[in-house]
């Protein structure tokens, strides 16, 4: 008899372990917030300056980051002296990329402005998803790189879909997938982030981030709530 | 509580084996396999779907190869089914809501191979993402359909099992999206749903054709009396058989189509003792016999599809043997005409673009064909590998060949790496038929063995396609020889002269199949109950070989002893003999008592390379309706069996491999899916990485030199999953760590040797080639979320080469070093990109120290380049190539100094432009600023910005010779040597300037800025030499280069 409730109680045991893996939305965007710092910190972003670098086999590619939170955001790189630059705002952006030949800045058309516009999102679009008007679907569990993940998948405000894959232990976002469509075509592009470490005012960030490009950028400085001159957004003239 | 007891013991054990391994799936991390194709043939195509409204994307399902999405009608395609079952039998999309598509697995072209599937899946993101919904026993989906009115109601035909009895079967209904299933329309246990179809303007009308079939190892049977045809008008709620103007008797397979536009008109071929094509114009009440060609007639068990155009409801197509079509509602049927080119025969799928009906796809034997002249002329869509090898062979050649036969695709071979990747062309077509055994002559590079179905044998001349039949025939008063859809034809691991084949005898030849020499007795139970094969195929004989029974299938020979032969056969015998084939041992009757069931197919046998007591076998149940997965193991040469199991088992086992260095790693191969042990059999865990989970895996072998794992499969071709060492290497000690490093083998130090191809094959389909750099390999028990993963490679005296970022996955990571340096510091500031400074110096052979950094942890290797001894060059070549390289590494490096110098007295001069007052001084400054920039533009390029602009400076002329010297492996050219001759003078010469200038200016400028009450300019390099630019020679310096 004992015998009998000793296995029940091992299963039972084993049955609610098993139903308390079933986690809805709401609960893996809660842990998400507490593993990138906790809400109140997230709230108190409101600027980014970053310097990382990206490593093509030894060859050092120096990239900035200056981000406002929803307002702009500019990346600027170097390359033998040369700076590229692509600034995004909330409703107009610009690109300069001179190795090719460009010979002054460009701006961006609306279409792509549209679609770069999450990156304009500091704390991320699972944080306050619902505030911001996007909108999340489960899509399930799964597995990356033999990690398991949740899979979500977020439509922003601008309609812009992508998948957010979400590690089911330390619960940062370690993988997203962002559908883009550019001219008639549907293309995909991935990053991949990693080496999460903490801030002094307690956010967590990813020091890696692997977008597909041959090599890792590299975040080598990370400065919360900087001053940032709104003129560098501006397109030059000339 | 001896139970209490028990109890302990068997949490304890559970616990110890979770301990004891770490080792699972994902352990494997990015040990990934290489999907070599081929695609320039296909495989069988079963379903083809596209999104009426935008028919660019197109799904494509395959009878082996899983579910393929083009967003480009048919240029290029994606696999994204690689997560299920492989056998597909119906895809439908949802019209409506286009992103949503479901997808029946499981086959239902009953042919002796067809696969079977595991249930009905749906998409509701375009194929990104799946979730199973039910109908897991089906086995066989032939179709499904969805109300247009309400796409949550879907109808589902369902044939059901092959093999055996089972209730599930007929037609299923849902009415919410797939959470619950009504079975709506069932006979027997024998007779499940072949078709079923809907008028689309009154979804209540619906049709369903009823059929009864099976198979067994030994014959096939199509027909009977639960087959029927079936209507409903209420939705499927109530059925009446339709019986008017149908054939007499009793019915086989029917396939049926609706005319889209005119959905009373109906076209149906109904398989009887008169198989015939039948017309309805009522919808389906009643039927008049039309006469029709034998393609539209023909095998109407294997050809089931019939389509009507969506807008024309005269015409009428029959994909089956040929293409057929027919312009007046069926009444007459003309063949193609083809003048694209050949057509794979044997026609299963078509779907009409609904834009534009003359555009449309074809699935046959041979993969998706595309027409834009309704069918007249067909155009190959060739980049979809789900070619479908039954066996797999490799040769001793660097680099090796795979050797393979295909389901009614012939024999071929293509090289395992090959320039640009391994492309449609790298594939040799050796012969025609259904091909199975292809088997390289490793002591004669030009002969291969192969076969087509039935045992017909050659040895093919692969230079110039010679072909001489080897199949022995029956000896004088013998009974007729056996031979198998799939005839054993295998070679000796240990003499590669002897090659050996197997009807109901074994045969041997040692001369190239010159002679056959019988080696045995009957050894299969030769029971003449499953030898009726000519009667086989129910309501139409259908007799191609595919039934023959009784007969040896698998042979091995012992790598141990090359008398010592073991064979199974398809009717369950298991005998070996340890002279060479005089006496044989029967050991049938053991391996039942282990919980294999007895009398079932032995599809491979493994003696072992360790001990000749011990053998491995696969036993394949499916022909009874029993898809469990059945290794057995004997230690004692047969006479025990152990049954080896695993909770991740799944599918019919195919295949058996031992490893021929580690004793304790095995590979099985199933119906579903790939699986390794490291442990001798106690744990196995699926191999998924770039392999499909649930692949067919058919054949395997261990390349003796490489240690690559070569896979047979199914309808997923050739994968090779290269160098498996590193698996030896995973044990308990390593499994527990956090973080350890495997040893590199030494890598011979290439810039590679597949490096032609530059002009790609438009199109087409390319397997990767394996990858020609050292690779470090490490283990990470969990994943590094915080902390950097970096390999820094260092120089035998601790000087750092290269830093490389590592991966950061659970279980194995790989990460590659290119062999070089970091790349030299080039002149910055021009108008383009130098590509010098992209390229890093190729270091020489030697031994180099690898560090493995995670996060604060670090972690010693080594790795060892050695010098190609196969190389046109000498290693004293190398050397000189490698000295030449650093020196214009350095020259490199001195003018970006320069160069530095030079901007940086111009960034000041440009700062105190703006502040000097008196216009005389301005001049000077920029005068000085201006002869700065002469020099400047020497250096490099300045003016021309576009990349097509051609302006040259030192830069550039030094980048170029550069990146030449340090591209290549060899000694230089004497071109390139005295090119650095010339630049180093031309250098010289800029640099004299640039300190001429220096020495004419700095003094005189800082002089005026002391007026101006300025800071003064910095001092630079320049400044220092800026007096005496004379050589010890006594000449400018830079004319030194001209002497050595």
């Amino acid at each position: 008899m004992k015998i009998k409730t000793s296995i029940f109680a091992f299963f039972a045991l084993f049955l609610l372990n098993s139903s308390s893996n079933a986690q809805t939305i709401d609960e893996i965007v809660a842990k998400h917030t507490e593993a990138m710092g906790g809400k109140d910190n997230l709230e108190k972003l409101k600027t980014v300056y970053l310097e990382s670098e990206i490593d093509f086999g030894g060859m050092k590619i120096p990239v900035k980051m200056w981000r406002i939170d929803k307002k702009a955001m500019k990346v600027e790189f170097e390359v033998q002296g040369m700076k590229g630059t692509s600034v995004i705002m909330d409703t107009s952006g610009w690109v300069f990329m001179p190795f090719q030949g460009q010979t002054k800045p460009e701006p961006m058309t609306k279409e792509d402005v549209k679609m770069a516009k999450s990156e304009l999102d500091l704390s991320g679009e699972l944080v306050e998803y619902a505030a911001k008007g996007n909108k999340l679907e489960l899509i399930g569990k799964d597995e990356y790189e033999g990690s398991e993940v949740y899979k979500i998948q977020v439509v922003d405000k601008e309609g812009n879909i992508s998948t957010d894959f979400v590690d089911a232990n330390s619960y940062y976002v370690i993988k997203k997938e962002s559908k883009r469509k550019v001219q008639d075509k549907e293309i995909t592009n991935t990053s991949v982030m990693g080496d999460f470490k903490k801030l002094e005012n307690g956010l967590v960030m990813p020091h890696s981030i692997d977008a597909g490009m041959g090599g890792s950028l590299i975040v080598k400085k990370y400065e919360i709530n900087p001053k940032i001159d709104t003129a560098i957004f501006e397109m030059p003239k000339n | 509580m001896k139970q209490a007891i028990y109890l302990f013991c068997l949490l304890a054990i559970s616990y110890n084996s979770f301990s004891q391994n770490n080792f699972n799936s994902s352990t494997l991390g990015s040990i990934q396999a290489r999907q070599i194709g081929p695609a320039v043939m296909g495989g069988r195509i079963t379903a083809i779907d596209g999104v009426n409204n935008n028919p660019r994307i197109l799904y494509i399902g395959a009878a082996g190869g899983g579910v393929w999405k083009s967003s480009n009608a048919g240029a290029s395609f994606s696999s994204i089914f690689d997560k299920y079952c492989q056998s597909i039998g119906a895809i439908t999309i949802d019209q409506k809501r286009p992103d949503t598509l479901w997808v029946g697995t499981g086959e239902s072209n009953m042919r002796n191979t067809v696969s079977y599937g595991n249930g009905i899946y749906r998409s509701t993101n375009g194929g990104a993402d799946w979730k199973k919904l039910g109908l897991d026993s089906s086995e066989h989906i032939a179709k499904i359909i969805i109300n247009p009115n309400n796409p949550d109601n879907v109808f589902v035909a369902v044939p059901g099992k092959l093999w055996s009895d089972s209730k599930e079967r007929g037609v299923y209904e849902t009415k919410d999206g797939g959470k619950t299933w009504n079975k709506i329309l069932y006979v027997n246990e024998m007779t499940g749903c072949a078709d079923i179809i809907m008028d689309p303007t009154n979804p209540n009308v619906l049709l369903a054709s009823m059929w009864e079939f099976r198979r067994k190892p030994y014959e096939f049977n199509s027909g009977g009396k639960g087959s029927g045809l079936f209507k409903s008008t209420d939705g499927g709620k109530n059925w009446k058989k339709i019986t008017t103007g149908l054939p007499e008797g009793d019915l086989g397979r029917i396939a049926m189509a609706m005319a889209p536009s005119a959905p009373n008109n109906l076209i149906a071929i109904m398989e009887a003792k008169k198989t015939g094509l039948y017309i309805s114009d009522d919808q389906g009440e009643t039927w008049k016999k039309q006469s029709a060609t034998l393609n539209v007639e023909a095998r109407p068990f294997y050809f089931s599809t019939i389509v009507i155009d969506p807008k024309e409801p005269k015409r009428v197509y029959r994909p089956a043997f040929m293409f057929s079509i027919s312009d007046d509602g069926g009444y007459s049927f003309t063949e193609a005409n083809n003048s694209g080119g050949w057509v794979h025969s044997d026609h299963h799928a078509l779907w009409i673009n609904p834009q534009n009906t003359n555009h449309m796809y074809l699935g046959t034997d041979g993969g998706v064909y595309v027409s834009m002249d309704r069918g007249n002329s067909w155009i190959f869509l060739n980049s979809i590998p789900v070619s479908q090898f039954y066996h797999v062979a490799v040769d001793h050649q660097e680099p090796y060949n795979v050797y393979g036969g295909l389901q009614d695709n012939g024999s071929w071979m293509a090289p395992s790496n090959s320039s640009g990747g391994i492309e449609n062309r790298d594939w040799q077509n050796l012969f025609g038929g259904d091909g199975f055994w292809v088997q390289p002559d490793l002591s004669d590079p030009d002969i291969v063995y192969l076969e087509y179905q039935g045992g017909n044998m050659f040895r093919v001349n692969k230079k110039n396609g010679h072909g001489v039949s080897i199949k022995p025939y029956p000896e004088v008063g013998q009974e007729k020889l056996r031979w198998h859809w799939n005839t054993a034809l295998v070679t000796s691991p240990k003499n590669p002269k002897t090659l050996y084949t197997a009807s109901q005898f074994l045969y041997k030849s040692s001369n190239q199949g010159q002679t056959f020499q019988r080696i045995s007795p009957d050894l299969t139970t030769n029971d003449k109950n499953k030898q009726k094969q000519e009667e086989s195929g129910g309501l139409s004989t259908d007799n191609t070989s595919a039934e023959n029974h009784c007969i040896i299938y698998a042979v091995a020979e012992s790598p141990l002893d090359e008398n010592l032969i073991w064979i199974g056969t398809d009717d369950g015998n298991v005998q070996y003999t340890v002279d060479g084939g005089k006496n044989w041992t029967n050991v049938t009757a053991n391996y039942s008592k282990a919980g294999i069931p007895a009398g079932t197919w032995v599809s491979s046998i493994q003696p072992s390379n360790f001990d000749k007591n011990v053998v491995y076998a696969t036993f394949d149940n499916h022909t009874y309706g029993d898809m469990k997965t059945y290794l057995g193991k004997s230690t004692d040469m047969g006479k025990t069996w152990q049954l080896i199991t695993s909770s991740e088992f799944r599918g019919h086992a195919n295949k058996v491999l031992e490893d021929f260095k580690n004793k304790d790693m095995l590979f099985l191969g199933t119906e579903m899916g790939l699986f390794v042990t490291l442990d001798g059999g106690k744990k196995w865990v699926l191999m998924k990485n770039n392999i499909p989970e649930y692949m067919m895996t058919r054949d395997m072998v261990i390349h003796p030199k490489t240690n690559d794992l070569v896979i047979a499969s199914h309808g997923r071709g050739v994968l090779i999953l290269d160098n498996i060492s590193i698996l030896r290497d995973l044990n308990t000690s390593v499994l527990d760590k956090d973080i350890y490093l495997f040893a590199t083998k030494p890598t011979i130090l290439t810039t590679g040797n597949y490096n032609l191809g530059g002009f790609p094959e438009g199109g087409g389909y390319t397997g990767n080639n394996v990858v020609e750099l050292p690779e470090i390999t490490y283990y990470l028990k969990d994943r590094v979320n915080s902390g950097e993963v970096k390999v820094e490679i260092l120089d035998k005296d601790g000087k750092l080469i290269q830093s490389i970022p590592g991966t950061k996955r659970k279980g194995i990571n790989k990460v590659y070093w290119n062999m070089r340096s970091a790349p030299p510091k080039v002149p910055t500031g021009g108008t383009k990109i130098d590509f010098g400074g992209f390229t890093g110096p190729l270091v020489l052979p030697g031994e180099f120290k690898v560090v493995l950094n995670v996060g604060d942890k670090k972690v010693d290797g080594s790795l060892e380049l050695l010098h190609d001894p196969n190389a046109k060059y000498s290693k004293a070549d190398r050397e000189t190539q490698y000295i030449t390289t650093m020196e214009l590494f350095k020259m490199s490096e001195n003018l970006a100094d320069l160069n530095d110098q030079v901007v940086s007295q111009q960034s000041q001069l440009k700062e105190k432009l703006a502040n000097v007052k008196n216009e005389k001084n301005k001049k000077v400054l920029q005068e000085y600023l201006d002869e700065l920039e002469k020099v400047r533009g020497e250096i490099l390029a300045t003016k021309q910005n576009s990349i097509f602009a051609d302006e040259e400076r030192l830069r550039e002329q030094l980048g170029e010779v550069y990146a030449t010297v340090a591209g290549t492996e060899e000694k230089p050219t004497n071109s390139q040597t005295e090119r650095i001759k010339s630049l180093k003078f031309d250098i010289g010469k800029t640099e004299t300037k640039a300190k001429d200038n220096v020495s004419k200016y700095f003094n005189k400028v800082n002089d005026i800025l002391k007026k101006e009450k300025l800071e003064s300019l910095k001092p630079t390099n320049l400044t220092t030499m800026g007096k005496s630019h004379k050589s010890k020679r006594g000449c400018p310096y830079y004319l030194d280069s001209l002497f050595f």
